[in-house]
């Protein structure tokens, strides 16, 4: 949290056009204050009606705020602030500059008191000028000349005391508010109050829906209010000339990936711990970040990739969690399962959207790995091992997939063990894959629905189709279901015959149509492979490309030509975005995210490459 | 003897009370006036019967005349409304039926304790049976035929056909009364007590019949509703009625090549009917004489005439068991195997009157053999196999048993459907067979060498109610049996109470056993079955408190500990935030569940005899009900529920649940089929 809060304090401005929407160091001073128990007599904002207005015109002599305090032993000290957005260092060591910090300083601390507090009425028994900035100071370089300078100020100045808040500082103070008014830190019991008040609606409206009468553990977390949070703050305009400035960027980012941060702590506070509401939350963020970097002109600011960077590490970390709560269960069989109505449905949904996420951090460490740092190969390793052991002990649910496009998180775990070197893992579970389709079909089993989406949440009316079509064996399920096509299929196919040692066709004869039976006839399963469009990455972080890229159906019969066609229509597309940023990993949120199924190329350069 | 003053009265308060009853219902007024007018007219008739001054027929006489006369009088204000007849009949049938009194010359016999301890006899006043005495013959045909049209009352149709003595129908009046009356009867086993004096009537007047059939033929009958089996029984009664007379023979030839030559499937059924049983009974004609007649006329048209025949052999059987048997046979073999089956019903009908008739004993059950294959194809529904069956087992247990087995395997798929017990197929049988054998069959049927009987065999195991029976045979069984059995329960897909204390009964039988029932227990048994594991081994432990059985001991020990490991695992599980937060499809199926409860519940309430009759009032809400009208203490509501325990696996991962199944299903088949091969 104190990171997230520090780089949401140093994405600040001094002061912003419309301090209602946006954050500035001046509201957040106020904020800060107020908690800590100042009354804040002169604020960088007025208030209209109920709304904030930039506060301009007013006579400052450096003195940005102006507040007052009861110090422990009674006196009453009156506090000038003096704000200056950034860093401090050689640069802006310029005493004699007007406007400058320190020039300002020397301005606040000459002022009378019956030039300033008076005015409100007070008689304060000292005076402090507090120099306020968001950035750090560069004490090095500067650090024995601020002194002396400071120094000199309050000797020219008697009764006057000079404190200097960097951002360290103001990040201390922001910790220990406690908003809540119940004694608990920020960092404990997340507050909506920091921010500005139009954007607090939506924060709050996200936060509530955690709380457990909107659903145990997290059940109810309101996935709109986040969407609405997200458009709020980086909003998609069609026309894509329409862009945020890079400050903006940097500051909604900053501001969104603290607000993640909150979600989380919530969670932990609220939801059982629950790591889903964050790790859902940074998909989505990380995704629209994204496509605003690549809508930016070049030379993004780093602050937005590092906040970036900041939120795949939450995401790791949440999934660290969710796998060492997993771990136990490792070792039983149907682990993940819970007996309860519409567990034949929950419990694949649930497998494969829990191995999803963990495949997903396992990929963000390996493919950072890939090209820096080496040790974490092995952190992605013991999300590898767990999915395989998660896998071998829920094979009933994650070889039997609800949805086509849970093809995700079937191609994100086959992607980690491949990137890891697991190839035996790979063609042990496509195979598995194969033969449970091939089973359920001859049983009678429903498979994946085709044009269903896995999504978080699920829509209503797509479950009512599936629980439909699962509930019973009738005829009468919504014609919205269709199970007569795969892509899970070919993938699973493709990689059963390139990494399984044993590997057999057997299974393929179940997909083919039969005659008129005791059971009636059964269509042939067509196997489907879907090729996006070249242009895919540029589109995939606000869409699933739902109606773009082509469709082809593969015959499977012979599972040599098959591969050959399979290898020949899986085109690699361009650069995304994250790859160029070296966050790749924001490729794979943005598959979950807008349900939309891996490139196959991606498994095609594995088998090229020849693996095993 | 002359009535008085008095007479007119009381007949003319019986006709105002019968008319105001039938108009304006109050029962419990109706109940006091009907009381009254009862007392009324049983004091009335004893003051006209004398009884202490003259003897007992002779004051009887008067008695009954006393009555006649007021019926008479009532009889007289009814008789130009024959549309309200039969509710006055019905409401002097309710109310002024019987007086309870004490001392009465012609009370019953069965005694009424009152409250006051006093006790009292009834005395039936014969009222209805006088008013329609009185009443038909009062009447015009024409009101008559209104009547008989529309009647709709067992009571007054058996006192309408007590009457025909002094109704003395004519030809057309005669056969619309039996039109109507067959057509009220229909298929009731009561049938008879109406139609029967009828016949017995035109036995007596035997010109009757043969003119209304006469009249049927050329199409003058008034009632067109008379049907064909209204004809057939008046051919047969008035042939039979004339004796050898080669009149009537002729006459009934006649008819049936009449009938032959009408181009029309019911005249050719009816010419077949008649053919077999239209016949002369002094001296009685041979069956063999009627049933060759009959094939005669269905070898005409097998495919449409075999059903008619079977018809007249189901009535034949009972008389003529034997005779009945084959000619069955012989019919059947018309159609073939496969068309025979559909007349799997019939044959059965025949076989199980054949096998209770009274010559059972003698029966030679060499004459079923031809049938077999027919009777195999019957379903339970609408047939008459379980009672077949019952009288078989009485006379040849083996033959029952295979029977059994080959129509089990016929009929698998619909016993499984049926969800029914051995004993709620075959009732009769169960009965008759005892628990003890029935459980020994069912166990013979679970370990069958014979896939599909074996799977309903087990089926039949798991939903009986009487396991107990089943299980005193597991001394009996090899030790491959009982592993076998081990198996093929845990494959059953039942409900874990069915089967897994059963499991333990077969260890303790057969202690060699423990380690293919230890797997069982510890995994199928204890995760799908958690509540059921645990009572089964209370159950176990408390039956069992003495006993030195240690293997047995040891394995309830390490199935506790298991549920305990597993009940340990669960609440791990819900402790899983992202576990528990991850269930999007329960509240759809449970709606789906609700629903399909909902559809089962109101199709229940359809079927139910009890919903059907009883008037249904929904409550509104609160904890108790009672009428508006009642000073009472309100009935307390109470909630019914029930609940069963249903395998983890199948509501979790069915696909795997079954994968498991079958492969318990093969090792039982690999067990048996050794044993098989072995002998």
């Amino acid at each position: 949290m104190r990171a997230m809060i520090d780089r949401y304090v140093r994405s600040l401005k001094e002061r912003e056009d419309n301090p209602e929407k946006f954050q500035d160091l001046g509201t957040l001073l106020s904020w800060i204050l107020e908690e800590h128990g100042f009354l804040v007599l002169e604020k960088p904002y007025k208030h209209i009606s109920d709304s904030l207005a930039v506060s301009k015109g007013r006579l400052q002599h450096g003195v940005d705020v102006l507040a007052v305090r009861s110090e422990e032993d009674g006196s009453e000290v009156s506090y000038r602030f003096v704000l200056k957005r950034g860093a401090f260092g050689k640069g802006q060591f310029t005493p004699d500059k007007e406007g400058s910090m320190l020039h300002d300083i020397e301005l606040a601390a000459s002022l009378p008191t019956t030039g300033r507090e008076a005015l409100h009425g007070l008689e304060p028994a000292s005076v402090k000028v507090v120099a306020v900035h968001n950035g750090s100071v560069d004490r090095e370089q500067i650090g024995p000349n601020l002194q002396t300078f400071l120094e000199n100020v309050e000797r020219r100045y008697p009764g006057r005391k000079i404190e200097w808040w960097d951002a360290e500082r103001i990040v201390d103070l922001i910790c220990t508010a406690s908003p809540s008014g119940v004694g608990e830190p920020l960092e404990v019991q997340p507050s909506t109050s920091l921010f500005p008040p139009s954007i607090r609606p939506f924060f709050s409206l996200a936060l509530h829906s955690l709380l457990p009468e909107r659903g145990k553990s997290g059940g109810g977390f309101d996935y709109s209010a986040m969407d609405l949070v997200v458009d709020e703050r980086l909003p998609l305009s069609s026309d894509e000339h329409l862009k945020i400035s890079l400050g903006e960027l940097h500051r909604s980012t900053a501001e969104l990936a603290l607000f993640v941060q909150m979600i989380h702590a919530e969670c932990i506070r609220v939801s059982d711990g629950s790591t889903l509401p964050t790790m859902d939350s940074i998909e989505k963020v990380s995704c629209r970040i994204a496509e605003h970097v690549r809508r930016a002109p070049k030379g993004s600011p780093a602050e937005v990739l590092v906040s970036l960077q900041a939120l795949v590490e939450l995401y790791v970390d949440c999934a660290r969690s969710l796998r060492l709560r997993l771990e136990p269960l490792t070792s039983e069989e149907s682990g993940l399962a819970l007996p309860g109505p519409g567990e034949v449905v929950n419990y694949p949904l649930r497998t494969l959207r829990l191995l999803g996420y963990l495949a997903t951090a396992g990929l963000a460490l390996a493919l950072r790995a890939e090209s820096s740092k080496s040790t974490d190969w092995a952190r992605a390793k013991e999300f590898a091992d767990t999915i395989f052991k998660i896998w071998r002990m829920n094979r009933g649910a994650a070889q039997s997939p609800i949805t086509d496009d849970q093809i995700i998180e079937l191609g994100l775990v086959w992607e980690l063990w491949l990137r890891l070197g697991m190839y035996a893992e790979v063609g042990e579970t496509a195979a598995a894959v194969l033969q449970w389709m091939a089973i359920r079909r001859v049983q009678g089993f429903r498979l994946p629905s085709l044009w269903h989406r896995a999504r978080v949440p699920f829509r209503d009316i797509d479950m009512m189709a599936i629980v439909e079509a699962h509930f019973g064996r009738s005829e009468d399920v919504s014609s919205s279901f269709e199970d007569g096509a795969s892509t899970i299929l070919p993938l699973a196919l493709y990689l059963a015959s390139g990494y399984h040692e044993n590997w057999t066709a057997e299974p393929l004869g179940a997909f083919s149509s039969t005659e008129e039976g005791r059971s009636g006839a059964r269509p042939a399963l067509f196997a489907e492979v879907w090729c996006p469009p070249a242009d895919a990455a540029l589109k995939w972080y606000v869409s699933g490309l739902e109606r773009e890229g082509i469709c082809r159906c593969i015959e499977i019969d012979d599972v040599d030509a098959f591969r050959s066609e399979f290898e020949a229509i899986a085109s690699p597309i361009g650069e995304s975005v994250a790859k160029e940023l070296n966050i790749p990993v924001v490729d794979r949120f943005a598959w979950k995210l807008h349900r939309m199924p891996p490139p196959m190329s991606l498994f095609v350069d594995f088998c090229r490459e020849g693996q095993p | 003897m002359t009535p008085d003053a008095n007479t007119i009265s009381l007949g003319g308060h019986i006709l105002a009370f019968l008319v105001r009853a039938t108009g304006e219902e109050d029962f419990e007024r109706d109940r006091l006036d009907g009381e009254s007018l009862s007392k009324k007219l049983l004091d009335w008739a004893d003051s006209a019967a004398r009884w202490d001054e003259r003897d007992e027929v002779a004051a009887e006489l008067d008695w009954r005349a006393a009555i006649a006369t007021v019926a008479d009088e009532v009889a007289l204000g009814l008789v130009e409304e024959p549309g309200k007849w039969e509710g006055m009949l019905r409401v002097a049938a309710l109310h002024l039926r019987s007086v309870d009194t004490s001392g009465h010359p012609l009370a019953g016999e069965t005694l009424k304790r009152m409250p006051d301890g006093s006790e009292l006899k009834t005395v039936r006043l014969g009222l209805l049976d006088a008013l329609v005495r009185t009443l038909l013959p009062r009447s015009t045909s024409a009101r008559r035929a209104e009547f008989f049209v529309t009647l709709n009352d067992w009571d007054i149709w058996r006192k309408v056909v007590g009457s025909l003595d002094v109704l003395t129908p004519s030809v057309a009046e005669f056969a619309q009364i039996l039109s109507s009356a067959h057509q009220f009867v229909g298929h009731d086993l009561a049938a008879g007590s109406i139609i029967d004096p009828l016949l017995e009537w035109a036995s007596r007047n035997p010109r009757v019949p043969r003119q209304a059939v006469e009249c049927w033929r050329r199409g003058e009958l008034s009632c067109q509703s008379v049907n064909l089996d209204v004809v057939a029984m008046l051919v047969e009664t008035a042939v039979a009625a004339r004796g050898a007379d080669g009149d009537i023979l002729d006459w009934r030839d006649s008819l049936i090549k009449d009938l032959r030559s009408r181009s029309n499937e019911e005249s050719w059924r009816l010419a077949a009917f008649i053919s077999c049983f239209a016949w002369p009974t002094e001296p009685p004609t041979s069956t063999g004489v009627r049933h060759t007649a009959l094939i005669e006329q269905v070898e005409r048209l097998p495919e449409r005439l075999v059903g008619i025949g079977l018809s007249a052999m189901r009535r034949d059987a009972q008389e003529h068991p034997e005779a009945a048997l084959r000619t069955c046979a012989r019919l059947l073999a018309f159609l073939g195997p496969e068309g025979s089956a559909t007349h799997a019903s019939a044959a059965v009908g025949i076989a199980a009157s054949a096998l209770r008739s009274d010559r059972v004993g003698a029966l030679d059950l060499e004459l079923l053999k031809p049938l077999l294959p027919t009777l195999l194809t019957s379903s339970v529904e609408g047939s008459r196999l379980d009672s077949f069956l019952a009288s078989l087992a009485k006379l040849d247990l083996v033959l029952t048993q295979v029977f059994l087995e080959n129509w089990f395997e016929k009929n698998a798929t619909a016993v499984r459907q049926s969800g029914a017990s051995f004993a709620e197929i075959f009732s009769s049988l169960a009965r008759e067979l005892g628990p003890e054998r029935e459980g020994e069959w069912v166990l013979r049927l679970a370990l069958s060498p014979r896939r599909t009987i074996r799977a309903l065999g087990v089926t039949l195991f798991v939903r009986s109610t009487t396991v107990g029976a089943i299980e005193s045979h597991f001394d009996n069984l090899t030790e491959k049996e009982a592993q076998a059995l081990c198996h093929l329960l845990a494959w059953s897909g039942a409900p874990g109470a069915n089967w897994i204390f059963s499991v333990l009964k077969l260890v303790s039988a057969h202690p060699s056993i423990v380690d293919t029932a230890r797997p069982i227990l510890l995994t199928d048994a204890a995760a799908n079955f958690p509540g059921s594991c645990a009572k089964a081994v209370q159950k176990w432990r408390q039956a069992n408190a003495k006993s030195d059985d240690q293997n047995l001991a040891r394995l309830c020990d390490d199935l506790e500990e298991e549920l305990q490991r597993l009940d340990m695992i669960h609440k791990k599980k819900f402790a899983v935030a992202e576990l528990v937060a991850t269930r999007p499809a329960t509240s759809e199926w449970f709606r789906q569940q609700q629903r399909l409860l909902d559809v089962t519940m109101r199709r229940a309430h359809e079927r139910s005899i009890m919903m059907q009759l009883a008037r249904r009032m929904p409550i509104a809400r609160g904890g108790g009900t009672t009428m508006h009208s009642q000073q009472v203490e309100p009935t307390e509501l109470k909630e019914v529920s029930g609940s069963m325990e249903i395998s983890v696996a199948e509501f979790v991962d069915p696909l795997s649940a079954r994968i498991v199944r079958m492969d318990h299903f093969q090792r039982a088949d690999a067990l048996l089929s050794r044993i098989s091969e072995a002998t």
